[in-house]
């Protein structure tokens, strides 16, 4: 009986994993559609930058360290509200049936660990979402931008 | 003298618009010798800006060469290209193309902090550009609270601003008037007789163009 319970535990961890991927995927494809747009708008500005001798390098920095400037934002939110509804859930407590569960109340545990695995993971992802954009950006050739009045 | 600064070899641009092929340069062979001051003129889709964006490397020919002090530009790398465009040339577009968010002094310091000048040593040289071209009062202003022969004199101040060598104007005064246009006529005039910078101006204006030392006309892609 033990084992079934046990798998079944397990199914949900590897299903909750998978939904939760899929939400950071998401994210990431919005800074990337966020980037991209913000490349098509800057066309002109890129042309001007490397038409007075910017490199490669330093145009895909700009939008790389936009890229992070909104992946950073986005971790410190989402650490924050993580961090503030375990602290709510802690004080208020989630009142569980003991005769199911063998407990009172929802357990909840803040680990640090876990917080600064998840805001590597989502800085990292965001860096991931920026080499698209930054590239075609930097690769784009000066006259392009110059031509459409 | 030797080779010429620019050699122009048998230029050639063509442009693929909708699956149809449009050659804007066919061959256009030119030299060009250090200090000449050219005017560029001809009808309008005749390739003058074409000509320019080649010879300035911000875009690539489909066939010919340019050669800059013998050294094809076409076998430079993206580094040696970005380089060369930011000691050698400057540029000076039809629409300044000004970053609006910006200062003027700002602006004008942009070449310098792209060539990874310090900051206070590019601000002391886009000051003194913009005393150049006579805009000293005007350096906290935003290209928005200029005035248009204002906004294409900081255009001029911030393609002078690292004194390249050549300096490419495409129509700079195409949208101003004939007093605020004579202003600038004089000023690069004036550019080209004390710091020796070469000078190729593409103009329709024809007291410009008959008052420069050398003229080139286009037309249809090629000179006449």
């Amino acid at each position: 009986m033990n084992r079934n319970l046990f798998s079944a535990l397990a199914m949900e961890k590897i299903v909750m994993a998978v939904i939760l991927g899929f939400i950071v995927l998401v994210a990431s494809f919005i800074i990337v559609a966020t980037l991209v747009m913000l490349v098509l708008e800057k066309t002109r500005e890129i042309a001007v930058l490397k038409s007075m001798g910017a490199g490669l390098p330093s145009i895909m920095k700009i939008f790389v360290a936009e890229g992070l400037v909104i992946g950073a934002v986005g971790t410190a939110f989402g650490l924050l509200l993580g961090l503030g509804t375990c602290l709510v859930i802690d004080k208020v407590g989630i009142p569980l049936d003991p005769e199911v569960y063998y407990i009172s109340n929802l357990p909840v545990l803040i680990e640090p660990g876990q917080f600064a695995l998840v805001a590597l993971a989502a800085l990292g992802l965001s860096y991931l979402a920026t080499i698209y954009p930054a590239t075609k950006g930097s690769r784009l050739k000066p006259v392009d931008g110059l031509r459409s009045e | 003298m030797g080779s010429p600064m620019l050699r122009i070899e048998g230029l050639s641009k063509t442009y693929l618009i909708g699956g149809r092929s449009l050659e804007v340069l066919h061959g256009v062979s030119l030299d060009i010798e250090e200090g000449d001051l050219v005017a560029l003129t001809g009808p309008s889709g005749a390739g003058k800006s074409t000509f320019l964006h080649l010879v300035g490397t911000l875009d690539e020919p489909t066939a010919g060469r340019v050669l800059f002090e013998s050294r094809d530009l076409a076998s430079l790398d993206e580094e040696e290209l970005a380089d060369f465009r930011n000691r050698t040339v400057g540029f000076v577009f039809q629409s300044h193309h000004l970053l609006p968010e910006f200062s003027a002094l700002e602006n004008v310091m942009m070449p310098a902090l792209v060539g990874r000048r310090q900051r206070g040593e590019a601000r002391v040289l886009a000051a003194a550009s913009l005393e150049r071209v006579g805009l000293a009062d005007r350096m906290e202003h935003r290209p928005g609270e200029l005035s248009g022969g204002e906004q294409q004199r900081v255009a001029l101040a911030r393609a002078l601003v690292l004194e390249p060598r050549l300096l490419l104007a495409d129509e700079p005064t195409g949208n101003l008037d004939p007093q605020t246009a004579e202003g600038i006529h004089a000023l690069l005039k004036d550019l080209n007789r004390t710091l020796r910078i070469t000078v190729v101006v593409v103009t329709h204006n024809e007291q410009l163009a008959s008052s420069l030392p050398r003229r080139v006309r286009l037309a249809a892609g090629r000179l006449v």
